[in-house]
């Protein structure tokens, strides 16, 4: 089934001459991992943000086109359906986090849905031990790197169990460690949890390690839409709308050149140290 | 850096990790806090004043403050203490019988103004301690279990919840902003007193221009958790995590209870009886006796 | 460690010795620092957060002043009252995030700010206003704007021109990149290569990210747990993966592919793809 199903979506903030979304038209799956990538401004955030609602809801504009969550249009969709069916962690760590202490963070969305005492109690337990944040429940946030914050913003959605789930930009606040202790975390909901994860990200050999799928946005266009293996065959292409591919990623892909073998060249780090293992070895 | 340390900061001062304390409910807590606070505008006598304030003092080594940050209080404490008596030597009130003391042109000193004075200064210092401890030994969720406690609507408790959470960014974005100026070459201490306010005013545009920005984020990430501010949620009662967690027993009450009564009858020894009057500090007498005699 | 690019000259711009600093709850942020930097150097701090490399860029300008040991900024103390106004001329550092330095009502206005702290006459603060903005690509048709309503590559560039307009020797840039796509990134470090070789400032960048500090950067300080846990050029510093391990950083990707293929004839110091390539080929 699909998760998510856009068509013909265009959108223009007021006040702007230009459009945001240009003709929009795609489809995701079900379960899988979903990687935005593009420059700044290039509308990435828009796009998810017309997924989860909060255009047209939330900004005055002009809306054109259907975005579908599950068969179901978002226009007769409640926003308290919304909230539930999609959850959203931003970039800013501190803007996410309003009250004073995790375990309160956490409480505070679900209590929001109304379920029982207990229950909030069980999820909050179960998800605390799959972000690994059992240490941090009594903590203000003061108290808290921006990493651990950005841990409990994704441990507060996952909470509420929601069928998708949106980070936008999870890590540009962060530092290495922190990144990749996120990116882990990304591994681990991929692995453990059944929900379509769509990750907005600047770090494209994350992105190419992680993701399923790929969507390269510019200018308000989707200019690309495919597996993370083969989406960087044309490296020239990629570049021409300001997205860096990874130089591991180009180098593998002149030894497969060289060597005159078609098809594509892995992205993955693991598998890219293996194929040119064989290829050296030859 | 891996330094073991006690305390833990709080947005307005420091509380320890582990505390005796602790034990009692923020609720208890508060009450305490309550009553420590009005017993010394119910006491005239600098000594039995003094005593509130040793035994203030015993409650944080109970409790296991670092007294040591309790320094940074110091100055307020001088500055009160000026205060008030530069207050009443230039503006002597005219309670009972006025004794000259000294008389330097138009400035006299009279007795009577500097023991009020240091009547009111205890009662003040007393006070300020009162809720030194309590900002000391509550964290901000405890203060907001109290006021949830005392059955305060959900939608004030968040609210206050909220403002508390943003003073605290506030804090840290001010705490940035001056270093970013000194770094362009202002010296504050070159300032006069009235530079340096009108140098607080300029931090105003970019402590609003993030907080501006911050508020939408803020608005954003709450409306996309479909948050319901309001007391209801589906037409049912909306359910209280950290209530559930720290739920107030029979115990607590009947510890509020007491304490409450405790600070009753202690009220009524004053307002019935006078108990606590300045008439009856035994150093007033003594010095009266002392004046009057000589 | 004396070794070619990272030390182009021998002048001291920047001499710390046993510099301890502690924050007022009595945390040591950092302990014993001992380190000279040169004039016209490209230095860039890694580590991660809490690993004390901004606590320390904020001793070099003076907003913290050393618990124990010395800075001298071109032979200043930094230390010593009142000393700031003198500093500033010398060492300059750009916040993060241009919001929290701009409180001026124009953009003008803005990058006057420090000269006029100087108290330097309004014909010497507009000639510097003029040069700083355009230096850093300011046009003057701007100088009456509110930089509130900017968009943010702007409001960073005013930034960098309000602290260009103090003429400082060193210039310290926190975090140049975060949060800026690949294009805005390279264009933030090309005009800051630009006031490094061209305009001979020293240039310090306090960044997360190993690509940039491999592209850009001559020297790399690595710092761990409030002390410096290795000093030297690119190459020298991320040739020793197991080093930058205990503070928790990676070299850039094609490092790490270089060494995972060390066996196959690759070098342990690859730090571009272009090299990586040429290393190929000469196995060819």
């Amino acid at each position: 089934m699909n998760a998510i199903e856009i068509s013909g979506l265009n959108w223009k903030y007021s006040g702007k001459d230009q459009p945001a979304l240009k003709d929009i038209n795609l489809s995701i799956c079900e379960n899988t991992f979903v990687g935005i990538i593009g420059s700044n401004e290039s509308g990435k955030t828009t796009l998810v943000s017309c997924i989860k609602g909060l255009i047209p809801e939330n900004y005055s504009g002009v809306y054109k086109g259907e975005v579908k969550l599950f068969g179901k249009s978002i226009k007769e969709c409640s926003t308290v359906d919304i909230a539930r069916t999609v959850g959203m962690v931003f970039s800013d760590p501190d803007a996410q986090f309003t009250s004073m202490s995790v375990e309160e963070e956490i409480a505070f969305g679900l209590e929001n849905m109304g379920l029982p005492v207990s229950e909030i109690k069980e999820r909050i337990e179960w998800v605390s031990r799959l972000t690994s944040i059992e240490s941090l429940l009594e903590k203000p946030p003061y108290d808290l790197s921006g990493g651990q914050k950005q841990r409990i913003a994704i441990a507060s959605i996952i909470a509420m169990k929601p069928r998708i789930i949106i980070l936008d930009e999870p890590t540009s606040m962060l530092d290495p460690f922190a990144k990749d202790n996120i990116f882990s975390l990304l591994q681990t909901m991929k692995r453990e949890l059944k929900v379509t994860i769509i990750v907005v990200e600047h770090n494209i050999e994350k992105i190419a390690e992680l993701a399923d799928q790929i969507i390269l946005v510019s200018d308000g266009r989707v200019e690309k839409i495919g597996e993370s293996q083969g989406f960087f065959d044309d490296i020239e292409f990629i570049e021409s709308h300001s997205v860096k591919v990874p130089e591991a990623i180009k180098f593998i892909q002149r030894l497969y050149k060289e060597k005159g073998l078609c098809g594509s060249a892995p992205v993955r780090f693991d598998e890219i140290k293996k194929a040119a293992e064989e290829l050296l070895g030859k | 850096m891996a330094v073991e340390r006690k305390m833990q900061k709080t947005i307005i001062g420091f509380v320890p990790y582990q505390s005796p304390i602790y034990a009692l409910h923020p609720l208890v807590r508060l009450v305490i806090f309550l009553v420590t606070g009005f017993i010394p505008l119910f006491v005239e006598i600098p000594e039995v004043n003094i005593l509130f304030l040793i035994a203030i003092i015993g409650l944080f080594i109970y409790s296991k403050v670092d007294l040591k940050k309790l320094k940074m209080y110091m100055p307020m404490v001088f500055t009160v203490g000026l205060f008030i008596f530069v207050t009443y030597l230039f503006f002597p009130i005219a309670k009972g019988e006025k004794i000259l003391l000294y008389q330097l042109g138009a400035v006299k000193l009279y007795y009577n103004s500097i023991m009020w004075a240091t009547c009111i200064y205890f009662r003040i210092i007393a006070l300020l301690f009162a809720s030194i401890f309590y900002f000391s030994t509550n964290r901000e969720r405890d203060m907001l279990i109290a006021f949830r406690s005392l059955k305060m609507p959900f939608v004030a408790t968040y609210f206050l919840g909220l403002s508390l959470r943003a003073t605290g960014i506030f804090m840290e974005d001010y705490q940035i902003i001056r270093e970013a100026e000194q770094a362009r070459g202002l010296d504050v201490s070159d300032l006069s007193f009235v530079g340096k306010i009108k140098h607080f005013s300029m931090y105003m545009i970019p402590l609003f221009t993030l907080s501006i920005r911050r508020c939408e984020e803020i608005s954003v990430g709450l409306y996309s958790k479909g948050t319901v501010i309001s007391n209801k949620i589906d037409g049912r009662k909306r359910p209280d995590y950290l209530m559930s967690k720290n739920p107030v027993t029979q115990k607590d009450i009947f510890y509020s209870a007491a304490i409450v009564l405790f600070f009753l009858a202690f009220c009524s020894l004053q307002v019935f009886g006078g108990v606590f009057s300045l008439d009856n500090s035994p150093i007033n007498i003594a010095i009266l006796k002392l004046l009057k005699g000589g | 460690m004396e070794s070619e690019a990272g030390f182009l000259s021998t002048d001291k711009i920047i001499e710390v010795k046993g510099l301890t600093y502690c924050y007022s709850d009595g945390t040591k942020a950092l302990e014993d620092i001992n380190i000279d930097f040169y004039k016209g150097q490209f230095i860039a701090f890694i580590g991660q957060n809490g690993c004390g490399k901004t606590t320390f860029s904020k001793c070099l300008n003076g907003i913290f002043k050393p618990t124990e040991g010395k800075i001298l900024v071109n032979g200043l103390d930094t230390a010593l009252p009142r000393i700031n106004k003198q500093l500033v001329e010398n060492i300059g550092y750009v916040f993060q995030n241009p919001d929290h330095q701009l409180f001026n009502n124009s953009v003008y206005d803005e990058i006057a700010y420090a000269p006029r702290n100087l108290k330097l006459n309004e014909e010497q603060v507009r000639e510097r206003v003029l040069v700083a903005s355009k230096i850093s690509g300011v046009s003057e048709g701007l100088f009456e704007e509110h930089p509130f309503f900017l968009v943010k590559g702007l409001r960073q560039r005013i930034a960098i021109a309000s602290i260009l307009s103090l003429k400082p020797r060193v210039i310290i840039v926190d975090e140049p990149t975060t949060g800026q796509d690949y294009k805005q990134s390279i264009e933030v470090m090309e005009f800051l290569k630009m006031l490094n070789e061209e305009l001979g400032h020293t240039i310090i960048i306090v960044t997360h990210e190993m690509d940039i500090v491999a592209q850009y950067a001559k020297r790399v300080v690595v710092m761990n747990d409030g002390k410096v846990l290795t000093d030297g050029t690119v190459k020298e510093v991320f040739a020793n993966p197991e080093l930058l391990e205990q503070a928790n950083v990676k070299p850039p990707q094609i490092t790490r592919l270089a060494q995972a293929l060390k066996s196959y004839g690759f070098k342990n110091n690859v730090i571009s793809f272009d090299e990586m390539c040429e290393q190929w080929e000469s196995r060819v």
